[in-house]
């Protein structure tokens, strides 16, 4: 289900295919430059996403009867959770 | 007063090595009391039960070593070191090297043999140790909302790999109910297949704080689990059977985040690399792509044109006068063929014959005659000559023997 979530691994693999092909050289100009163009947006979109993408979290609970929630939060969320800590720091 | 004087000293010296002979290193049991930890990290306290008191003193490597230990007013306690006597204060004291909780001892052991029931059951075998995802798209997180763990995780994935999702399933991590919502929370990742890889664990704390973590049910959890499990649980010395059954252990939350994302900078460091490779064999490809076109240019310049074109036309030339000729001598020897043939039918013609003389005798129903024998006395006779004809009527007729035809 979490699979090809956010494609990065896909990306990743189908990048290191194409530096492969145009390394190995031996397909027509026409093809090179069409692997090039996918390979430099490839390394574009993967930037993009380490630079500028934002951790989701999201809190997951089922209770005894089996109902599932699920609620996005905020990191702050978290911190200023009420003050009672359950552990020592 | 014959009898010797001895200075305090003296007498104190005596009574320490009076004591320290006498009395081996010993396990001695008691109650807590005034427990304080000196700035230097010494421990002092008294150990008390209803008829006396023993003051302890724990050195501060002692200390150290205790740590997870480290009692508390009113607890039970067992010591073991050796007495001593400290001079200045003109007393005997514990110097104690061990200090274990008592009931602990039977806990400890406890602990000691479920380790090993488990171990000789496989659970922590390395074979069953599954490889962390590279990539990982969601990350579950089974710990306290509350704790020092969950802000370390956040902020460690958050930093190296922004790209992943957090799920995370909150639990106490101890006190009674601890290992069974852990387990729980095991169970619904997995069930769910809410994650790619699951993180558990807490903060330090002491033994008794971490003990959920060496919980049968939460062990087992742990090895069943079907998504890879990371655990992290206190601090570095501290070893559960959580940490063992896991696929991977951490030392703390923080390398927990660090073991099951990969890293920005080293991603970002790696797609330049990338970018970089492709620039370069693409510029190389484009390079001998330019030198080939440079070769096919000078092949076909303006002068190897017209050279390239003269010969062409040259050759054309060629073969239509080979083809002109070849036609002339055909035509020629049909000329002379149809010439031979003319001759040879002009031969053959009766007419020719006529021309030298001769003449042809036909019966009367126009058939040749080309034997007396066919002829009567009487019959006519018609016979043509080169110019006209003459009709005649045979007067007699002449048989001639058939020797030569």
């Amino acid at each position: 289900m979490t699979e090809n979530e956010n494609g990065f691994e896909e990306n990743l693999k189908e990048l290191e295919a194409i530096v492969n092909r145009l390394e190995g050289a031996d397909q027509p100009l026409e093809e090179s430059l069409r692997d090039f163009e996918r390979g430099i947006e490839l390394v574009r979109q993967c930037s993009h996403a380490l630079n500028n993408m934002q951790l989701r979290i999201e809190q997951l609970t089922v209770s005894e009867e089996g109902e599932v929630l699920r609620t996005p939060i905020e990191p702050q969320e978290l911190n200023t959770g009420g003050g009672e800590r359950d552990e020592p720091e | 007063m014959d009898d010797p004087i001895y200075s305090v000293r003296q007498v104190t010296q005596a009574l320490q090595e009076l004591l320290e002979e006498a009395v081996p290193p010993l396990w001695v049991e008691g109650e807590v009391s005034n427990f304080r930890a000196s700035r230097a990290g010494h421990w002092y306290f008294t150990l008390i039960d209803a008829h006396a008191q023993l003051p302890v003193v724990m050195w501060r490597l002692a200390a150290m070593r205790n740590q997870h230990v480290r009692p508390e007013d009113g607890a039970l306690i067992r010591a073991r070191g050796e007495l001593t006597v400290y001079q200045q204060g003109g007393n005997y004291q514990l110097q104690a090297e061990r200090v274990l909780p008592v009931g602990k001892g039977a806990v400890v052991s406890a602990l000691e043999h479920l380790r090993e029931a488990l171990r000789k059951e496989g659970l922590f075998s390395e074979k069953r140790k599954r490889p962390l995802p590279p990539f990982p798209s969601v990350v579950g997180v089974v710990t306290s909302p509350r704790g020092a763990a969950v802000q370390d995780i956040l902020a460690v994935v958050g930093e190296r790999y922004p790209i992943a999702r957090i799920v995370l399933y909150p639990v106490v991590v101890q006190g009674a109910n601890a290992p069974r919502e852990i387990v729980h929370a095991l169970r619904m990742l997995n069930l769910l297949d809410a994650a790619d890889v699951v993180v558990i664990g807490r903060g330090g704390g002491s033994s008794e704080d971490l003990s959920a973590f060496n919980d049968e049910a939460v062990v087992r959890a742990v090895a069943e689990s079907r998504l890879p499990v990371v655990s992290a649980v206190g601090h570095e010395t501290d070893v559960t059977l959580a940490d063992l059954a896991a696929d991977a252990r951490a030392p703390t939350p923080s390398a927990a985040a660090e073991r099951v994302v990969p890293d920005k900078e080293a991603l970002l460091n790696e797609l330049g690399v990338c970018a970089g490779r492709m620039a370069k064999a693409m510029n190389r490809r484009i390079e001998s792509s330019r030198q080939k076109l440079a070769e096919l240019k000078r092949a076909v310049s303006p002068k190897r044109q017209r050279d390239a074109l003269r010969n062409r036309m040259q050759r054309v030339d060629e073969l239509a006068w080979r083809l002109e000729s070849a036609v002339k001598a055909q035509a020629l020897q049909k000329q002379n063929r149809l010439q031979a043939l003319a001759g040879t039918l002009n031969a053959l013609s009766p007419l020719a014959v006529l021309e030298r003389g001769y003449s042809v005798c036909f019966d009367e129903n126009g058939k040749p005659i080309r034997s007396a024998e066919t002829v009567k006395p009487g019959d006519a006779l018609r016979i043509k000559l080169r110019r006209g004809e003459i009709l005649a009527n045979a007067a007699a007729v002449r048989k001639e023997e058939d020797d030569g035809e």
